[in-house]
């Protein structure tokens, strides 16, 4: 019972506190984590065990499903957007430039973290590996929420606002597919039995050949007359169920919605029906995500936590101003990006998170709380930091003009 | 019916210990969850195409997904997912709230108060009568070797009790809207209050009777007034945050009725009040003083469906299929004494009050399906009167499996034949 009275609470709270602060009209950074969400992020850490233990780990147990459901949604939305239908429309070097600014990040990324990591954080050699390669591959993911605010503010509807977007919304993509081989070559402590290598390759099948099926069976579902009530049911249903499946095989469990999401786009026409669903359920699915990931986070500060995320950060800015702006008139747009168009995919958001926790619920390490320490501590201070950064790169190309 | 022969097939081949065992597959609730959601649905809207109730689709899924039967929802499934219980009961008492109107309702007040006083008095005068009628040695043969009138008095009041919420769930799925359907709510609606006095006041009685302790304790009285009162009120404040939410601010309605939800049930909870009712008058409140009832309706509607289909599909998981196994001879023959009873009952108050025909002839089909107020009396009698209270708990979960089923199904007759389906245009 505690159980749904925190519940009620938390998204009482938050949603009423949100309220009277996103009606301003001229949004301030420090404003701008209402807009990503994470500002219940940090009202489920205040209410959680760490903080007044409204959410304790028996009332997180029970809400658990609620959890996986949160996780499952953002990886189903993220992979209903790539649809072929509508990338073909972008020009194939576009979808190369997001490959290659992944290789650069889970090469610069993973090789920093490795060498930096282990004597900071004290990790052996191999978990080491493991955990620079899942930092890494966090730090690959970009958000476009932030991006999407601000380019709405400064730039209107204009083409090269419409490409960046688009560039900072597919980019992901490759992360995620990252945290499906990262499930392939780094299997959870926590797992039972010992496993050979084809068993591995075969949770690894099943944990994609599922949500395909599932997708066919949805596409059958909604090819006769459906509501929209009916829609909800079979898409949280499905949802649940791939959420579910990446439980019981222990894989991340963003993976299998995506994969979802991914087939089922492209095998429906009804895309236009779901998206306003999905716009919908959007907000309240965010936040009770939000608010439980909050309350499953049980932060810790050291001096070396701290140099740690600084250095990442900096990395991160260092990369996307030296390197990946750099390599924009490599795709000759008859529009040019501006200079600093590498800051657009400084924030992570929503993605960042879910990765961080799906590493952390999977991975059953010692070293997992270190890990959701550094990625959460790092995607918070990013969405913060970038309204800014971002703000101040369009505003010199402005001058520049 | 190929949906459902691949769920099923897909959900037995991975439960089996074999395909479990060689993946290292964990036990996932997120995954039962998942599968209880689209099987319930599945089959509930399979049995609307032969013209039976959904809500008899999701029991039936419960069943047959359930600890008892094929095992996909462990014991330990059952109980996490009651924590969307409260969720639903408040979202079907104040879809309930929000239908009734007191235009409507005001005439009928006469007919309420004959049905409720009618069936009351002649289901447990039947069951208290029945008590002499047995004979002392085949009752204590067949139930266990104490007197009969505690029992039989217990019974009977558990008898007269109707699930308010599968009513409300079946009147909501089929679009009934009409004198009729007001009648059978409100009456289903008042006489679980009813009961829960009846209850308290017969268990009282009966524990003086056996000796667990002496005279009734009229404090009891006291409670129930202090929970009327304060469900009453509560109801009202809620209902009038809900009009302002509405008219000052009306945005993200949605989350806000979902956490007003589980707001009220565990408030309720808390304050020992009933959530049904709070919930029931807070509906009532907007529906009746302020133009937002059809909002608030429809609004609920659009997510109310996933969460109905959970809690009937779990509440049909929680019936006991071993004790319906064990005593279904004696079940049976208490559910249709109990539906005799009901006949009565309501034709007596039908015809004092001057209600329709249909309403002699068929009312008491609207108030045959029993469930969670049943069960948690069941549950109080088995912790209060140790001596025969556990037999007593087995019987009635065998008499709530039968009822549960059934219930849905002829409500649903009983709606047909008031040309009241339908009806409700939003």
């Amino acid at each position: 019972m505690k159980a749904l009275f925190a519940f009620g609470l938390l998204i009482l709270v938050a949603f009423l506190g949100s309220r009277f602060l996103v009606r301003r009209k001229k949004i301030s950074s420090v404003v701008f984590i209402f807009h990503t969400g994470l500002i219940y992020l940090l009202l489920g850490l205040a209410l959680g065990e760490k903080g007044l233990k409204v959410i304790d780990s028996a009332v997180l147990n029970q809400l658990s499903p609620l959890l996986f459901l949160g996780l499952g949604w953002v990886g189903f939305v993220f992979g209903f957007q790539l649809e072929k239908r509508y990338l073909v429309r972008f020009q194939r070097r576009l979808i190369s430039f997001s490959f290659l600014y992944f290789l650069i990040f889970l090469i610069a990324i993973g090789f920093l973290s490795y060498f930096c990591l282990k004597p900071l954080l004290g990790l052996g050699p191999n978990q080491s590996l493991l955990f620079s390669l899942a930092v890494a591959l966090l730090f690959s993911l970009t958000s476009p929420t932030i991006l999407d605010v601000i380019l709405y503010q400064t730039e209107g509807k204009e083409l090269p606002s419409y490409l960046a977007r688009f560039l900072v919304s597919v980019t992901s993509f490759w992360g995620m597919i990252g945290l499906g081989l990262f499930v392939f070559i780094s299997f959870s402590s926590t797992r039972q039995v010992s496993l050979i290598l084809w068993p591995r390759a075969m949770i690894v099948m099943l944990g994609t050949g599922i949500p395909i099926l599932l997708a066919y069976f949805f596409h059958h579902l909604t090819k006769r007359k459906f509501d929209e009530e009916e829609l909800l049911l079979f898409l949280l249903a499905l949802v649940f169920l791939c959420a579910g499946v990446a439980e019981s095989l222990n894989i991340p469990p963003l993976y299998p919605p995506m994969i979802l999401g991914i087939v089922y786009s492209n095998l429906t026409r009804k895309q236009e029906r779901l998206y306003p669903l999905l716009l919908n359920s959007e907000k309240p699915m965010f936040v009770v995500l939000f608010i439980l990931v909050g309350a499953l986070w049980q932060p810790f500060l050291s001096w070396k936590l701290v140099v740690v995320i600084c250095l990442l950060i900096l990395s991160k800015i260092l990369i996307l101003t030296g390197v990946v702006s750099r390599l924009v008139p490599f795709l000759r747009l008859s529009i040019p990006f501006f200079p600093g168009f590498g800051l657009c995919f400084l924030s992570s958001g929503v993605m960042g998170i879910t990765f961080t926790v799906c590493v952390y619920l999977w991975w059953g390490r010692p070293s997992s709380q270190v890990f959701m320490n550094v990625g959460l501590l790092s995607m918070l201070s990013l969405d913060f930091i970038s309204p800014w950064l971002i703000r101040w790169a369009i505003f010199k190309r402005k001058k520049e003009a | 019916m190929i949906e459902l022969l691949f769920l099923v097939g897909t959900m037995i081949i991975w439960r089996w210990g074999v395909v479990q065992d060689f993946l290292g597959i964990q036990p996932s609730l997120t995954f039962s969850l998942g599968f209880i959601l689209l099987f319930a649905y599945l089959l509930g809207r399979k049995m609307a195409d032969y013209g039976l109730p959904q809500i008899t689709g999701f029991i039936v899924a419960g069943i047959i997904g359930g600890p008892y039967l094929f095992r996909f929802l462990s014991l330990a499934d059952v109980q996490e997912l009651r924590i969307f219980d409260g969720l639903a009961l408040s979202l079907i008492a104040l879809l309930a709230g929000g239908e009734m109107q007191w235009g409507r309702l005001k005439k009928q007040v006469s007919s309420i108060f004959h049905l409720v006083l009618w069936q009351t008095v002649i289901i447990i005068g039947g069951f208290v009568l029945l008590a002499f009628l047995v004979p002392l040695g085949y009752f204590q043969r067949l139930v266990g070797p104490f007197s009969p009138l505690p029992f039989f008095l217990m019974l009977g009041t558990l008898a007269t009790a109707t699930s308010p919420s599968t009513t409300i769930a079946v009147i909501t799925e089929t679009r009934s809207q009409g004198k009729l359907t007001d009648l059978i709510l409100s009456t289903a609606v008042v006489k679980d209050f009813v009961v829960i006095i009846l209850f308290a006041l017969s268990l009282s009685l009966v524990k003086s009777w056996i000796g667990e302790e002496g005279g009734i304790d009229w404090r009891v009285a006291l409670e129930i007034l202090k929970e009327l009162g304060g469900s009453l009120l509560l109801g009202v404040i809620i209902g009038s945050g809900l009009i302002l939410y509405l008219k000052f601010i009306h945005r993200e309605v949605t989350i806000f009725i979902l956490s007003i939800a589980f707001f009220s049930f565990e408030i309720s909870y808390s304050l020992g009040f009933h959530p049904l009712l709070i919930c029931l008058v807070a509906g009532f409140i907007v529906e009746n003083y302020s133009p937002y009832g059809t909002h608030l309706i429809r609004t609920i509607e659009r997510v109310a469906l996933p969460v109905l289909v959970v809690f009937f599909a779990i509440s049909g998981a929680s019936l006991d299929m071993f004790a319906l196994a064990k005593s279904w001879v004696l079940a049976l023959v208490i559910v249709l004494l109990r539906g005799g009873l009901k006949f009565l009952g309501t034709w007596g108050g039908a015809k004092l009050s001057g209600a329709e025909g249909l309403v002699k002839q068929w009312g008491w089909a609207g108030f045959i399906s029993q469930a969670g107020v049943t069960l948690g009396m069941a549950v109080i009698i088995e912790r209060e009167i140790p001596l025969w209270g556990a037999q007593f708990k087995a019987l009635i979960l065998a008499v709530i499996a039968i009822n549960q089923v059934i219930g849905p199904i002829f409500l649903q007759r009983f709606l047909v034949k008031s040309k009241e389906i339908g009806m409700k245009k939003l």
